[in-house]
C-alpha cells in the first residue's frame, strides 16, 4: 500500500476532470436531457392544503381527456407496515416514505401529491390535473415547531407515539421521539463555573438549493422489466426504494444515474421514481417527469428549522465546566428528522467533563426533510459555537484560544460515546490563528468572527472494476454519481496505483447492473470509500499483471515485483529479463489467461472525523441593517487532498451555503400554512455579487485508515458559517443575534433596541 | 394552431413550428434537442437558460419561441469553434470552475457575453455582471477568478 | 474481555445506570448475544433504528461479524448518513 507521506505523481495534482468537456460544451446530459421516443408527460397533482382529509377524488374526466395515458392516485400503491428497516447505510420506514411521495387518506402539507397523470404533452397532462376533483376536509395545521409539541396542537399522525420516554405515552403526539446524552454532573460543572451564558435559539428550515430540479424518467415493458433514467446521488437507493415501495424484485429494476446537477443530500431519496414508474407500468411506454423551481420548494428538502436552549459555564481561564443542550427539530410531515446527529455533533468538538444533550424529532406540517450537508450539525453546532464565542468575549478570551482550550483530540470521549483517534481540529485552529486574515486589521463597523464545525464522514458499501485494454489504458468502472470532481479524484487514484498515466485512466459511471451495491454520494464518503474500493481493484489488477508476467517469463509468481508502472524479476536469481510495463502484459492477455480486470466490492469502515474552522470578517451598515460579507476564510482539516481544486471547491461551496443560512434562506408561510416564497427571486441564495473571494486552508492530518489518508471532506464546511457570521455581527455591532437568518430588518431592530 | 418560425441558431439556418406558450428554451431544449442550455426555474432567476439573442445576453426561458422569428441565436453549444474549445472554457476546465456543471453552460455564455463588452473588467464588475447566474456548488470564488484569468488572457493576444 | 461504553439512557434502561461493563465474548454478534443475556431486551434498544457499532473509537457500520481479539472498548451510535 501506499503511504500517504510518500511523494505521488498523480495524487494532489490538480488535473483536469475527465468529464469537463462534456460538461462545457453542453454534451453532458442531465436529469432532464434524456428522452425516449414514444415518451409520455407525467405531472403531479398536489395538495393546496397544509393539512386535510381527503374526502374523495374523482379522476374520471381526466381519464377520458384525449392523450391521457395513465393516473394513479393513493389507492395505486400498496399499504407498507410501519417499520425501521435498513436499507444501506440509513433506516427507513418505508410507510412513510410511500405516503410522503402520494398522501393517502391525509394530506400533511402543501404540496403534498395526491395524483399523477401521465399523456402525451406537457399541456395535455396540465389539463388532466385541472379535471381531477379532490374533495377535502381541510384541518387545524401546525407549522411550527414549539407549537407542534403543545399539548393542543393538531396531531399529524393518530398513530405517532413518543419513542424515549418512560412510561410509554398513551396519547398521540407531534413528538416523534425524544433522545439524550449525558455524561458527569451539569449541575456540579455549573457550580464550577465563573459564567455562565443560557440562551435560546431558532433558526429556519433551509433548502438543499440545487440548481437543477428534480427529473426522471422510467419505462416499464411489458415483460416487467424496468428502467429508470434519474438524477440522484445513489441509483442503487433509487433502485431499492423503488423495489420497495413498488414491491418488485430489485433485479427487475435497472437505475441509470444521469449527470447530477447539485445534490447536497436532497437527492438521496425518491420524488418522482415511483411516480414515473407506476404511470409507465399503467401505460407500458416510457414517463418522464420533471420537477418545476416551485415544485422543488413546496415538496421536496428542506433541512429542519429548529428552536434550542444553550447553556454553558466556564471558568475564567475559558474551561469550560458544564454544558446543558436542548434542541427540537422539525421533522417535516413525518418523523425522522436529523435530531440524532444533531445531538451527538452539537458538543463533539469539545472536551467537556459534564454535559447534557436532550432531543426532540418534531412533526409539523411541512413536506419531510431529507438530508442536507452534515445533516443535523450545523443547527446545533450553531447555537453551541455562537455560546462559545459570548463566553469568549465576556472572559475576554480570543475565540480561537477559548476553543483550543477546551478543544477535543486523539484520545478525547465524545459525549455520545467512543474516543477520538487521529483528528485535526486543533491544527485548524492553529493554522486559523496563523492566517493573514486573522492578523488583519478591521475598521469601524466592521467585525470578526470564528466558528467550529464536526462532522462524523462515512464509509459504505462501494464496488469497482478496472478493465485494462490491450493497449494498457484502462476503464474505471465506478458505482456512485460524479457530483463535484470524484471521477477525477478516482482516476487520479487509479492512475497512481496502476503507475499509468491519469489521462489514459476512463472512468464511467455505472447503472445498478454494471456493479455491486454502491451507497450513495453523500456523508462525504465517494472519494474516501470509493478511493478504497479503486485502490482494491488496482491491486487486484497488479497481482494479475505480476501472474501473467510469471507465465510469460516462466518463473514462479513470487519473483515478479511490481514497481512504478512495471513488472520486473525480483533480483537476478528470478531471471534476466526486460521490465514490463502494463501495457506490454495486456497487449498479450488473451494468450496469457485472457482479459485483464480488478475488482473490489467492499464497506469501507475508518473514515476519519472531519473538522473545520472558519474565520469571517463583516460590515453591518447601520442605516439598512444589511450585513456584507468582507472577507472570508475556511480551514479544514482533509486528511489528504486528491485534487486540492475539487477539495477547496467543497470548502468554499459549504461555506457560501452556510453564509445563505446565516443571513438571507427562509421559509415565509401563511395563515393557512402555504408557501410565500417558493422561488428563487423570494428565496434568495447567494449570488456572486453577495460574496467576496473564500480563501481555503487545506489542513492534513492523514487518516491512518485510508491508503491515501483521505478523510471526507464535503459537509464540514456548511457547518461553521452560522455562527462565524454570528459572531462577527456581533463584533460589529455588539449584539449576540439568536435567530436565523440575520436579515436587514432583524439587525435593523437590535440595533434600535440598542440606541 | 402552431406558428412557424425561422431563425439562425449557431450560425446555421433553422426552423420551427411552435405553440404560443411554448418559451425559446422549451424549443430549443425539446425540439431542437439543444439540451446544453438548462432549465433551473424557468422564471429568469438562475441563469441556467443564458441565451445570445442578436448579441444580446438573455434568459430563454423568458423569451417566447415566436419572438425568435428572425433572429440570430447563440447557445452553449456553438461556443467552441471545431475542435478549439472557448478560452473560457478551456480555463473553467484548468481553474475547476464547476463542480456539478448545471449552471456552466450559463454562465459560460454570460461571462462570453461580459468580455466581448468589456475585456477589462474589474472583480467588482464580474461579480455584478454574473449575479443573475446561480450556483450552488462552487461559492463563486473559481469562477470569477477563472473569467478574470480568461479577460486578461484575451487582452494579452 | 471487552469494556462496552453505553449511553446513560440506555444504561439507566437496563443496566441499573452502569454506563461501563466488562463482558466477555470474541465478536460482535456474540457480544449482542452475551448482553442480553445479562440484560435482556437491551438487544433490541440497541437495534432500535439500527447502528454503528465503534470498535476501539473506530466506526464500523456493518461490525456484527468483526472479531474481539485485542480490542479493548466497545460502544454504539445511531447510524450515520449524510448529505
Ligand atoms: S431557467 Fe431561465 S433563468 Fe432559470
Ligand atoms: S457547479 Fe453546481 S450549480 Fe454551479
Amino acid at each position: 500500500m501506499a503511504t500517504a507521506l510518500k511523494d505521488f505523481k498523480w495524487v494532489g495534482t490538480r488535473a483536469v476532470r475527465p468529464d469537463g468537456v462534456e460538461k462545457v460544451t453542453g454534451r453532458a446530459k442531465f436529469g432532464a436531457d434524456f428522452s425516449l421516443p414514444g415518451m409520455l408527460i407525467g405531472k403531479v397533482l398536489r395538495s393546496p392544503h397544509a393539512h386535510a382529509k381527503i374526502k374523495s377524488i374523482n379522476i374520471e374526466a381526466a381519464r377520458t381527456l384525449n392523450g391521457v395515458k395513465a393516473i394513479i392516485t393513493g389507492s395505486d400503491f400498496n399499504e407498507l407496515p410501519s417499520e425501521w428497516v435498513p436499507a444501506g447505510e440509513v433506516q427507513i420506514n418505508f410507510r412513510d416514505l410511500s405516503r410522503s411521495i402520494m398522501a393517502r387518506n391525509k394530506v400533511l402539507f402543501e404540496g403534498h401529491p395526491v395524483a399523477a397523470v401521465a399523456a402525451t404533452s406537457e399541456i395535455i397532462a396540465r389539463e388532466a390535473l385541472a379535471l381531477i376533483k379532490v374533495e377535502y376536509e381541510i384541518l387545524p395545521h401546525v407549522i411550527d415547531v414549539e407549537a407542534a409539541m403543545s399539548p393542543d396542537a393538531p396531531i399529524l399522525h393518530e398513530d405517532l407515539f413518543t419513542a424515549g420516554v418512560e412510561p410509554s405515552p398513551k396519547t398521540a403526539s407531534n413528538i416523534a421521539k425524544r433522545v439524550d446524552y449525558s455524561s458527569g454532573n451539569i449541575d456540579d460543572g455549573f457550580k464550577e463555573a465563573d459564567v455562565i451564558i443560557e440562551k435560546h435559539f431558532t433558526t429556519q428550515p433551509v433548502h438543499q438549493g440545487y440548481i437543477e430540479p428534480h427529473a426522471t424518467v422510467a419505462s416499464a415493458s411489458e415483460d416487467g422489466q424496468c428502467s429508470i433514467w434519474t438524477s440522484t446521488q445513489g441509483q442503487y437507493v433509487v433502485r431499492a426504494y423503488c423495489s420497495e415501495v413498488l414491491q418488485l424484485d430489485i433485479s427487475s429494476i435497472r437505475v441509470t444515474p444521469s449527470e447530477i446537477g447539485g445534490g447536497f443530500g436532497g437527492k438521496t431519496t425518491v420524488y418522482l421514481e415511483p411516480l414515473a414508474l407506476a404511470l409507465s407500468k399503467k401505460a407500458f411506454r416510457p414517463v418522464k417527469m420533471v420537477m418545476s423551481r416551485e415544485e422543488v420548494f413546496r415538496s421536496s428538502g428542506p433541512t429542519s428549522g429548529s428552536s434550542m436552549k444553550i447553556k454553558i459555564g466556564a471558568r475564567s481561564d475559558g474551561t469550560i465546566t458544564a454544558a446543558d443542550v436542548e434542541l427540537k427539530y422539525q421533522a417535516g410531515a413525518f418523523p425522522g428528522s436529523p435530531i440524532m446527529p444533531g445531538c451527538m455533533c452539537a458538543l463533539a468538538p469539545y472536551n467537556i467533563s459534564n454535559a447534557k444533550v436532550v432531543g426532540y424529532d418534531v412533526v409539523v406540517n411541512r413536506p419531510k426533510v431529507v438530508a442536507y450537508r452534515a445533516p443535523g450539525a450545523p443547527i446545533s453546532e450553531y447555537a453551541v459555537e455562537c455560546v462559545i464565542n459570548e463566553i469568549a468575549t465576556k472572559l475576554n478570551i480570543d475565540p480561537l484560544d477559548i476553543r483550543e482550550k477546551n478543544a477535543a483530540k486523539e484520545g478525547t470521549r465524545a459525549l455520545y460515546g467512543p474516543q477520538f483517534g487521529a483528528i485535526g481540529y486543533i491544527e485548524t485552529l492553529l493554522a486559523a490563528r496563523g492566517s493573514n486574515h486573522y492578523k488583519s486589521k478591521l475598521h469601524e463597523n466592521q467585525g470578526r468572527g470564528v466558528a467550529s464545525g464536526f462532522w462524523f464522514n462515512i464509509g459504505g458499501e462501494s464496488c469497482a472494476t478496472i478493465n485494462i485494454n490491450t493497449d494498457g489504458t484502462a476503464e474505471l468502472v465506478l458505482g456512485n454519481p460524479d457530483i463535484g470532481g470524484s471521477r477525477a479524484s478516482l482516476a487520479m487514484i487509479a492512475a497512481e496505483a496502476l503507475g499509468i498515466d491519469y489521462n489514459k485512466v476512463h472512468p464511467i459511471i455505472s447503472d445498478t447492473s454494471g456493479l455491486g451495491y454502491n451507497f450513495l454520494t453523500g456523508g462525504s464518503r465517494t472519494t474516501f470509500a470509493g478511493g478504497l474500493a479503486v485502490n482494491e481493484a488496482a491491486e487486484d489488477v497488479v497481482r494479475q499483471i505480476r501472474e501473467r508476467a510469471s507465465k510469460i517469463w516462466d518463473i514462479p509468481e513470487e519473483a515478479v515485483t511490481w514497481e512504478d508502472g512495471f513488472v520486473r524479476p525480483a533480483g537476478t536469481n528470478a531471471g534476466n529479463f526486460e521490465p514490463l510495463s502494463l501495457a506490454d502484459v495486456a497487449g498479450m492477455a488473451a494468450k496469457t489467461g485472457g482479459p485483464i480486470s480488478g475488482h473490489a466490492q467492499l464497506n469501507a469502515q475508518g473514515a476519519g472525523p472531519g473538522f473545520g474552522t472558519h474565520i469571517c470578517d463583516v460590515e453591518v451598515d447601520e442605516e439598512t441593517g444589511r450585513v456584507t460579507i468582507l472577507r472570508y476564510t475556511v480551514v479544514q482539516d482533509v486528511g489528504k487532498a486528491i485534487h486540492p481544486s475539487y477539495v477547496e471547491g467543497q470548502m468554499q461551496g459549504g461555506a457560501s451555503q452556510g453564509i445563505g443560512w446565516a443571513l438571507n434562506e427562509e421559509y415565509i408561510y401563511d395563515e393557512e400554512g402555504k408557501l410565500q416564497n417558493a422561488g428563487f427571486l423570494d428565496y434568495r441564495i447567494p449570488v456572486a455579487s453577495d460574496l467576496p473571494m473564500i480563501d481555503t486552508i487545506i489542513v492534513e492530518v492523514p487518516n491512518p485508515r485510508h491508503p491515501y489518508g483521505v478523510k471526507g471532506v464535503g459537509e464540514v464546511p456548511i457547518v461553521p458559517p452560522m455562527a462565524a457570521v454570528a459572531g462577527a455581527i456581533a463584533d460589529a455591532i455588539g449584539v449576540h443575534l439568536t435567530d436565523l437568518p440575520m436579515s436587514p430588518p432583524r439587525i435593523l431592530k437590535e440595533l434600535n433596541k440598542k440606541q | 394552431m402552431k406558428t412557424h418560425i425561422t431563425t439562425t441558431v449557431n450560425g446555421e439556418p433553422e426552423e420551427f413550428l411552435c405553440e404560443t406558450e411554448q418559451t425559446l428554451l422549451d424549443i430549443l431544449r425539446d425540439e431542437l434537442n439543444l439540451t446544453g442550455s438548462k432549465e433551473g426555474c424557468s422564471s429568469g432567476d438562475c441563469g441556467a437558460c443564458s441565451i445570445i439573442l442578436n448579441g444580446r445576453l438573455v434568459c430563454a426561458c423568458l423569451v417566447l419561441a415566436v419572438e425568435a422569428e428572425g433572429q440570430k441565436i447563440e447557445t452553449i453549444e456553438g461556443m467552441a469553434d471545431g475542435e478549439e474549445l472557448h478560452p473560457l472554457q478551456k480555463n473553467f476546465l484548468k481553474d475547476a470552475a464547476l463542480q456539478c456543471g448545471i449552471c456552466t453552460p450559463g454562465f459560460l455564455i454570460a461571462a462570453k457575453a461580459l468580455l466581448e463588452k468589456n475585456l477589462n473588467p474589474t472583480e467588482k464588475e464580474v461579480r455584478y455582471w454574473l449575479a443573475g447566474n446561480l450556483c450552488r456548488c462552487t461559492g463563486y470564488d473559481k469562477i470569477i477568478r477563472s473569467v478574470l484569468n480568461t479577460a486578461e488572457e484575451m487582452r494579452r493576444k | 474481555m471487552v469494556k462496552v461504553i453505553l449511553t446513560e439512557s440506555l444504561a439507566k434502561k437496563y443496566t441499573s445506570g452502569e454506563t461501563q461493563i466488562t463482558i466477555e465474548a470474541n465478536t460482535i454478534q456474540k457480544l449482542f448475544v452475551n448482553l442480553n443475556e445479562r440484560y435482556p431486551g437491551i438487544n433490541k434498544a440497541l437495534n432500535h433504528e439500527g447502528i454503528s457499532v465503534v470498535i476501539d473509537g473506530e466506526i464500523f457500520q456493518d461490525a456484527l461479524y468483526e472479531r474481539l481479539e485485542g480490542v479493548s472498548e466497545i460502544c454504539f451510535i445511531p447510524r450515520i448518513g449524510g448529505g
